[in-house]
This record gives structure tokens, C-alpha cells and sequence, in this order.
């Protein structure tokens, strides 16, 4: 549906980890926020967002707690696990090792 | 409990709730959305439909976190596996030990489970057995033909049929020149449309073709019969048999695993519709001697059907007022499961079963007492490796799942062990001769109630073999465990090994005190005096058909045969009798004395012919033995044996007094004429029992059934006058049944209840005995294993190898001591109720017995012990001094 770039699983785990370790949001909050600093490069579909979420909860990398967001509205809470911060660092790393081979790669030729 | 943990419990038992909570989120966040349209300008609603446009199906996203959950719990469950299959293949042998173990113990179990199931709660072959209900009607446990047929004309029922099954219900089978008594059971003509049993070959009689007004000659062969007796004759069907010197037309044949209504596993040979050839009494109203079985209507429940029953039973009685007097009562009851059992008939085999089962947990318990050792001492010795999980975040709920996953594949390669080991067991089982009057036969399949008992079993054992285990390995003191300090100085003795090891040791002992009681049991029994003589005797047991002479062609017969008997060369004497002692017959009656106290007394009775007692070398006492001239006429005599002489003429000559016999009009005077010493009567290990003994001639039955008869050999080799004999009795009459054995051989059958609880309490004891020692062996291996390093310090100190290998043993055997302590205990305290299962004379609190097994447990313990330390003795220290 959206004419933007479609993000692979394994990039939005990434994504939502690294969110989550400036600040504990919901999941509207961390849709907004990469949407933002991307600068609307990368729209997280709400489909696929919460499978996420989910995924990620289950692996034991966030929490979530109901709390008050703006206007008394309660909303689900997010935050990032302490085993959550050490797969992001394995991940981040992962991540950079591989864009930089991409990058070598398409430089030489 | 983590919050990881808590959110997948919380996904298993409260998923409405956390669906209601996804719901509540995504609201949320379309709401959020339609803000933020709103904010950029568009009208409320192009906002809420923009929005709602870009949140795609809301269905479809909780869909996808459900299944997301869904896949997770089997993900989780698959890498547990995998985890643990590869863990465990690391410890082979620990695996193949557990396996064992649990499969020894769960097949035990499986095994003892299908016979109980077979014996006491198995139901008949037939369409809908849940509606079926053994009807029982009148004033006794049997029913008349003509009262019978009154109820089943009431239509009650959806129908109700008769059978006779007693375990004297044998036809003579005729086949070329030997008569053969065959086990039978007699059915109404509509008996095979009720049960709807489909035979093998050809087909059962309806209900028209057999009603005994029409005098039917219909017979149908048990699958067993067709195949013992017949060689499975493809030609069976239509041939005429030979039964009580009547010709039966062979109708079919039935199926293999079929089961009769019987229950117990008997098995009648032959299904004979009823006619008046079989029951010449068919007709009368008075005569009870049919069982009778019914088919419950659509919807009606047995309380409904019972209270119907009874307005129709006690019209019968007002009807008939003197053939059917006190008509009164009705019991319905189930024809399979526990509503079967039948009270106080079925108690000593309830007791029995009750007993094995109870021995065969306590092996199981002691397996998984061996496997949580194992269990225990693994965990020990992956505690760096699970602290290290722990640290980096895996919760303790997730290790623990993980460890009891292990459990599990070892607990289901231990119950497919199980499986396979009761497989044997029951073809082993069913091949053993039961030494019984009547054919036995088990059906011992692996249906679907052995596979649910059998993963009920490997769900418990899982559990209690491995959550302790799981528990104490992944306790939270883990910084110790890090560091690698093991506190080696702290020896602590209450570890959670050392007393299950105590256990099983006091469990072993246990079943091995049990077991030698029976043993002695055994023994006591083989060496009882059962009165008369067993070396020289032969016995035969004839079965004339009924009505087959009348009452002086009767007497004739027998005295000729006798007569014939005892002038064979090598015979000193030949005697009748009803039944013989030790032949499962029990028969009670009630005299009364001839005096001012009429005092009651319940002896046992045996109805014996002349010349009886000299031909069994039972001494007379005083008076004398019967003679020919006690017959019909002569005035009525009894004999006495000296319990009953003790017990009621103590002061007196009891030769001349007179009983009363009988009851109600009947009643007769008869004299005592002699006092016999005591024989055994039922059982060789009973205590002294009254019997009264009759004439034959007087008491006995001298126009059909079953007479007994005694010959007594001279030399040394009874057998070898079996043929003699037969042709002998052969020749008395041709058309009558018999088997001819030496006495000997008949007391087999008295032995074997004992014979068989020894061996399989012997074979337990054995067992768990092994079970304990391996548990042993491994827990003092372990303990050595742990101590090198203070071992070491104390060799290096000046300690010699024997004070090492001194101090092992001294802790080895400190343990079983603590466990033969509580075993001999709970022994003292437990084995009372078994002395109704041990001959007399022996005690349940026998000190020999107690202090043997101890003895001996205490022997093979310190050889195992001795084993597990010869390790301790190789140490060498200063590579102890460095071991860490």
C-alpha cells in the first residue's frame, strides 16, 4: 500500500531495539519517531508493527506496562530489557559489518 | 517469576484478556492517527477514513501477534528438544541407565495394570456392553426357566436371556474312543441376537431356530476349542458332535478375542442352546439355576429398570406362593468396570492385585529415585554453564522448562522401554498354565487404555524425577557457583541424593522381607502333611452325564468299578468319593447336636464311600470306617475327625452320639461310628478344620455328575498303573469322562498361589534391590569424585590409603544403615495385612526372616560401596591437590 520502503523483519527488530534505547514509548510513539528521524524514509506499517512488538516481547528483549500518555489516555508502554540492550549491540554490530561489505562491494565496481 | 514468564503464562490462561489489551492498543494508536490527520487539516471525517485506510485490516494484525504467540510456545518447544537431545547424547550411558530403569519400572506397571483390567474389570464380547446389566431376580442368585421366561414376556427389558455357567457345568465330548469332560456354558435361544457377537465362521442360532420346546441340538465352539480339540477343522460347520450320547449340529465358530460374560477370563468351550436333555429340570418352577443377563431400553437407567423389576418380581412371588417363596429381591448390576466386582467374592483377588500394584509402584518409585540422582548430580555439574545463562538474561522459568524437557525424552525413551518390556511380559503370561478347573484365557492387548495409563505414568515420572532436579540446579546462589568454589571442606550429609539413595535402600528392603515371608510360605507349605497319602495314591475324576443310571443301576456301576479296580494286580484298594481334599471344593454344612444343649456346629462335609480311609491311609481313631452295609435303609452313620471331636466331645466317646442333619422338614438322626485323624480340606495351609464325612451310599449321587475316586498302589511307581486304570474304568463304562492322575500331581494346583506371589515379589525385590545399588554406587562415586581434593590433602597430611578407603565406606554404609532402619520399620509396620495370604504358622514379625535380609542387603552394599571407592584408592595426591 505505501509506496515507500518496505522494511525487512530483521531491520525492524533493529529499529524498534534502538528506539526503545533513547526512550521508553508506545507503539504509536515508536512509529512517529523513526518515521521522523528517517525523515519519512522509512513508514512503519501498523501491520506489522505490533507482530513485532509482540515477537519482541516473547524473546524477552522488551517490556511493556500500561501507563498515562497525554490527554489520561492510558497506553502500552515499551522498554527495552537489559538482554534486550545486549542483542542490540549484537545486532548493531551485525548491521554494520554487512552495509559495509554492501558498500565495498558496489564502490569497487 | 520474570516478567517474560509472567506474559506467556498470562498468554496461556488469560488470552481474552491480552486480546482485549492488543485491541485496546491498536484503538489507541488509530486514534492517535486521526489526530494527527486532523492536525495537518483534514476534515474529521476524511481524517478517521484516511486513518482507518492506512491501518489496513485490524483483524488481520491481531491475527498475526496471535499467531506470532502461537508459533513462539512450539519454537520454544523444538529448540528444548533439540537442546536436550544434543545435551543428552553427550551422557550416553547416564541416558541409557535412566531408560532402563524407567522402562523396568513403567512395564512392571503396564504389565500388572492389563492383568488387573483383565481379570476383574474387562467386559464380554458384545454390541453395546454399556447397556448391558446381569439381572439378578427371586429369592437366590439363579432363576428358574419358567420365571425366567414370566420376566422376559414383562418386556422390560429390551431383552433379557438365561444362561447356565456354573463350574460343574461339563458335557462329555465323545471323540473316537475318549470321552473328554468340556467346560460348556448352557444359553437361552435368544442369548447370541442379545449379545449381536459376529463369529469367525458360520453363524450363532437365532432366537426361533433354538427354544427348547423344540428340543434344539445346537452347538458353537469357542475359537480355543476349534483349535485345541478339532486341529481348526476347515470343515467344522454342519458336523454332528457327540455330547452326553446326543448328536449337536455344529452352528459356527467364535472369534479369537473373545471374551464370555463370565468375566475373569473364563473361557466355556462350548455354547449349548438349553434343551432338556442338558437340564432335565428345565421346566420346573422351583429349581434355580440360570444367570440372567439384559439390554437396558433406549434411555432407561438401571434405577428405573430395577423398580419396575421388583413390582413384576414380587407378583411372581404372590402368583406361585410355593415355588416361589420369599421372591423378592432385584440387582442390576454393570457387566464391565469397577461396578462389577462382586464385594466379598472378589476380595482376596482384589487384595491380591492390590499388593502387586502396590509393589510394582514402589520399583517405579525406586527407578525414579535413581533417575533424579542422576538428575541431580548432572545438574551439579552443569552449574557453570546454567549460572551463565542465567547472568545474561534467560529467565529461570525458561532453564527450568528446558530441563524438564531433558526429563521428558528421557521419561519417553524410558516408557517406550516400558512399552516394549510389557509386550513380552503379556506373551509370556498368557502362555502360563493356570492349574484350574475351568479354561482361562487373557486377553492381554495394548489397547488405548494401556497407552493412556502408560503417558500418564511418563507425565508423573517426568515430574517427579526431574522438577527437583531442575529446581535445585537453577537456584539463585549462584556466585559460588561462578567462582568455582565448591564447598569442599562443608561435607554435608542430608543431601537430597544421599536420602533418596536412603530410600530406595529402605523401599528394597521392604519388598525383600516381603518376599521372604512367601518364601517361607513356600517352604511351609511344601512341607505340610495334608493328612493322607500323596506317594502311592492315584485319583480319578469321572463325570457321567446327567440321569445317566437310575439310582440302583447307579450302585451298581460304582461297586463294580471299585470292585474291578481292586482286583487289578499291584492295587491294594480302590474308594469313591464326591470330591476329593484340595480340589478347590468347599462345602459347609449345618448339625446340630442330639442333646439337652442342641448345640450348632458348621463343619465342613465330604460324602465318602467303604473302604475310603484305608485306601487314603487316614487313620481311623476310634469306631470304625464305612462299610458296604451303609446304604439306603441302614440306619443313617457319620464320621467325625478329631478337630470336631475336640471342639464338641471333649470329655466323651463321641462314637454312638447323634447329630440332627438337616434343616427345616428334613431333618435326620444320625449316629457317629468312628473319629477319623485330621487331613487338610481346601488348602494345605489352613488351620485345623471340623469335618463331618457321610456314606457314599447313602448321601452320594449315584445317577449322573461327578464322582471321585481313590486307588491305592502298592511299590513305588504310581504312574505306572495310570494305564491299568484307565482301561479299567473305560471298560466300566464307555460313555463316561474321566482323567486319572496321581496325587501328587494334583497338589500342584495348592501350591501355586504361593509359588507365584514368591517369584514375582522375588523377581521385584531382586529388582529394586539393583535399582538401589546402582543408585548406590552412584552417589558414593560422585561423593569420591567431589572430595578428591580434601582427599588428597589428607593423604598428603599422612593418612593411609585404608584410612581413606575406610572413611568411604564408613559414609556409604552410614546411609544404607539409615535406610535399612526405616525399611525394617515400615516392615514391621506394613507386612500385617499379608498374613491372609501366608500358609499358618508362619509369622509376619519373624526376627530370622528380618535380620537375613538385612544381612544380605547389607553385604551387597558394602560390595558396592568397596566398588565405587576403589576409585578413592588411586588418588594420587598431589594431582588431587591441584584438581580443581
Amino acid at each position: 500500500m505505501n509506496s515507500k520502503a518496505d522494511l525487512l523483519q530483521g531491520t525492524l527488530d533493529l529499529l524498534i531495539l534502538k528506539t526503545l534505547a533513547l526512550q521508553t514509548m508506545h507503539g504509536w510513539g515508536i512509529a512517529q519517531r523513526i518515521q521522523q528521524i528517517s525523515q519519512d524514509v522509512l513508514q512503519v506499517q501498523q501491520g506489522s508493527l505490533y507482530p513485532a512488538l509482540r515477537r519482541l516481547e516473547q524473546k524477552g528483549w522488551i517490556d511493556a506496562e500500561w501507563g498515562d500518555s497525554d490527554n489520561n489516555r492510558k497506553a502500552r508502554f515499551y522498554r527495552l530489557t537489559r538482554a534486550g540492550r545486549k542483542q542490540l549491540e549484537l545486532e548493531t554490530s551485525n548491521w554494520e559489518r554487512l552495509s559495509a561489505a554492501v558498500r565495498q562491494i558496489l564502490e569497487t565496481a | 517469576m520474570s516478567k517474560i514468564s509472567r506474559f506467556r503464562l498470562l498468554s496461556l490462561f488469560r488470552k481474552r484478556h491480552v486480546e482485549r489489551e492488543l485491541a485496546a492498543e491498536l484503538r489507541f494508536h488509530l486514534e492517535k492517527q486521526i489526530e494527527t490527520n486532523i492536525a495537518a487539516g483534514m476534515s474529521p471525517p476524511d481524517a478517521r477514513s484516511a486513518a482507518t485506510r492506512l491501518f489496513g485490516g485490524v483483524e488481520q494484525i491481531k491475527e498475526d501477534c496471535r499467531e506470532i504467540q502461537r508459533l513462539n510456545l512450539i519454537e520454544n518447544f523444538i529448540q528444548d528438544v533439540r537442546y536436550g537431545a544434543r545435551s543428552l547424547m553427550r551422557t550416553l550411558l547416564l541416558v541409557l541407565v535412566a531408560a532402563l530403569s524407567i522402562g523396568l519400572g513403567i512395564g512392571a506397571n503396564i504389565t500388572i495394570f492389563s492383568l488387573f483390567h483383565a481379570v476383574l474389570l474387562d467386559g464380554p464380547t458384545a454390541r453395546e456392553p454399556e447397556h448391558l446389566v446381569h439381572v439378578v431376580a427371586g429369592n437366590s442368585i439363579q432363576i428358574s426357566y419358567p420365571n425366567f421366561r414370566d420376566l422376559e414376556e414383562s418386556k422390560l427389558f429390551g431383552s433379557l436371556a438365561a444362561y447356565k455357567a456354573d463350574p460343574e457345568n461339563l458335557v462329555n465330548l465323545r471323540l473316537g474312543d475318549e470321552t473328554k469332560a468340556v467346560y460348556s456354558q448352557f444359553v437361552s435361544s435368544n442369548y447370541f441376537d442379545l449379545m449381536g457377537v459376529q463369529p469367525i465362521l458360520g453363524r450363532t442360532f437365532s432366537a426361533n431356530e433354538a427354544r427348547p420346546e423344540g428340543d434344539p441340538h445346537l452347538v458353537i465352539l469357542s475359537y480355543g476349542c476349534w483349535q485345541r480339540r478339532f486341529g481348526a477343522d476347515a470343515a467344522m460347520l454342519g458336523r454332528v458332535l457327540n455330547l452326553n450320547g446326543h448328536p449337536y449340529t455344529v452352528l459356527g465358530v467364535l472369534p479369537r478375542d473373545f471374551r464370555s460374560v463370565i468375566g475373569y477370563g473364563v473361557a466355556p468351550e462350548l455354547y449349548i442352546a438349553l434343551n432338556r436333555d442338558l437340564m432335565p429340570y428345565l421346566n420346573t418352577r422351583a429349581g434355580n439355576a440360570l444367570n440372567m443377563i439384559g439390554r437396558l431400553p433406549d434411555g432407561a437407567t438401571r434405577a428405573q429398570i430395577a423398580a419396575a423389576l421388583r413390582i413384576v418380581v414380587r407378583r411372581l412371588g404372590k402368583l406361585y406362593p410355593d415355588d416361589n417363596r420369599n421372591f423378592e429381591q432385584v440387582r442390576l448390576k454393570a457387566v464391565s468396570g469397577l461396578d462389577r466386582l462382586n464385594g466379598n467374592d472378589d476380595l482376596p483377588v482384589l487384595l491380591f492385585f492390590t499388593v502387586l500394584t502396590i509393589v510394582v509402584g514402589l520399583v517405579l518409585l525406586i527407578a525414579c529415585a535413581n533417575v533424579a540422582g542422576l538428575l541431580l548430580a548432572r545438574g551439579a555439574s552443569r552449574r557453570r554453564e546454567i549460572a551463565i545463562r542465567l547472568a545474561i538474561g534467560a529467565g529461570r522459568g525458561r532453564i527450568v522448562r528446558q530441563l524438564l524437557t531433558e526429563t521428558l525424552l528421557l521419561a519417553m525413551a524410558g516408557t517406550t522401554l516400558g512399552l516394549l518390556f510389557d509386550w513380552c511380559a503379556a506373551a509370556l503370561l498368557v502362555r502360563i498354565p493356570l492349574p484350574l478347573p475351568m479354561p482361562i484365557e487373557f486377553h492381554l492387548a495394548l489397547d488405548h487404555r494401556m497407552l493412556l495409563y502408560a503417558l500418564a505414568l511418563c507425565a508423573l515420572t517426568t515430574l517427579v524425577c526431574g522438577l527437583v532436579p531442575a529446581l535445585q540446579s537453577t537456584r539463585s546462589s549462584l556466585t559460588p557457583a561462578l567462582k568455582q568454589e565448591l564447598s569442599q571442606f562443608a561435607h554435608r550429609r542430608l543431601t537430597l541424593r544421599n536420602v533418596l539413595v536412603a530410600g530406595q535402600v529402605a523401599v528394597s528392603l521392604v519388598l525383600l522381607v516381603t518376599s521372604s515371608l512367601f518364601l517361607r510360605s513356600l517352604l511351609v507349605i511344601g512341607h505340610t502333611d495334608p493328612g493322607f497319602d500323596i506317594d502311592r495314591t492315584l485319583t480319578a475324576e469321572l463325570r457321567l452325564p446327567p440321569n445317566r443310571y437310575t439310582r440302583s443301576q447307579g450302585e451298581t456301576f460304582l461297586e463294580q468299578a471299585i470292585d474291578r479296580l481292586s482286583q487289578l494286580p499291584g492295587i491294594a484298594s480302590a474308594a469313591c468319593a464326591n470330591y476329593l481334599p484340595l480340589s478347590f471344593n468347599d462345602r459347609n454344612t449345618v448339625v446340630r447336636a442330639d442333646g439337652p444343649s442342641e448345640a450348632q456346629f458348621n463343619p465342613a462335609e465330604q460324602v465318602v464311600g467303604h473302604d475310603y480311609f484305608s485306601t487314603m491311609q487316614v487313620p481311623v481313631l476310634r469306631g470304625r470306617e464305612f462299610s458296604r452295609s451303609d446304604r439306603e435303609g441302614a440306619p443313617q452313620v457319620a464320621i467325625i475327625n478329631e478337630t470336631l471331636a475336640r471342639h464338641h466331645f471333649a470329655q466323651q466317646d463321641p462314637v454312638g452320639k447323634r447329630l440332627i442333619y438337616g434343616w427345616g422338614d428334613h431333618t435326620e438322626l444320625i449316629e457317629i461310628v468312628g473319629v477319623v485323624r485330621d487331613t487338610k480340606y481346601l488348602t494345605l495351609g489352613e488351620d485345623a478344620r471340623e469335618i463331618l464325612y457321610l456314606p457314599y451310599l447313602q448321601h452320594g449321587d449315584l445317577t449322573g455328575g461327578s464322582i471321585s475316586l481313590v486307588v491305592r498302589t502298592q511299590g513305588d511307581a504310581p504312574r505306572s498303573f495310570l494305564p491299568a486304570v484307565k482301561k479299567s474304568i473305560r471298560q466300566a463304562d464307555p460313555t463316561i469322562a474321566f482323567e486319572v492322575h496321581i496325587m501328587r500331581d494334583n497338589l500342584a494346583l495348592a501350591f501355586w498361589p504361593t509359588r507365584f506371589m514368591t517369584a514375582t515379589l522375588g523377581v521385584m525385590g531382586a529388582l529394586g534391590l539393583l535399582l538401589a545399588m546402582v543408585g548406590l554406587h552412584g552417589v558414593i562415586s560422585y561423593a569420591v569424585a567431589r572430595r578428591t581434593n580434601e582427599i588428597g590433602i589428607r593423604m598428603a597430611l599422612g593418612a593411609s590409603r585404608a584410612q581413606v578407603l575406610r572413611m568411604i565406606l564408613a559414609d556409604g554404609l552410614s546411609l544404607v544403615a539409615a535406610g535399612a532402619a526405616v525399611g525394617l520399620l515400615v516392615s514391621a509396620a506394613a507386612t500385617g495385612p499379608l498374613s491372609a495370604l501366608l500358609a499358618a504358622g508362619v509369622r509376619t514379625l519373624d526376627p530370622l526372616i528380618f535380620a537375613g535380609v538385612a544381612l544380605m542387603l547389607a553385604s551387597v552394599a558394602t560390595a558396592s560401596t568397596l566398588i565405587a571407592a576403589r576409585r578413592s584408592m588411586r588418588i594420587d595426591p598431589i594431582s588431587a591437590l591441584r584438581y580443581e
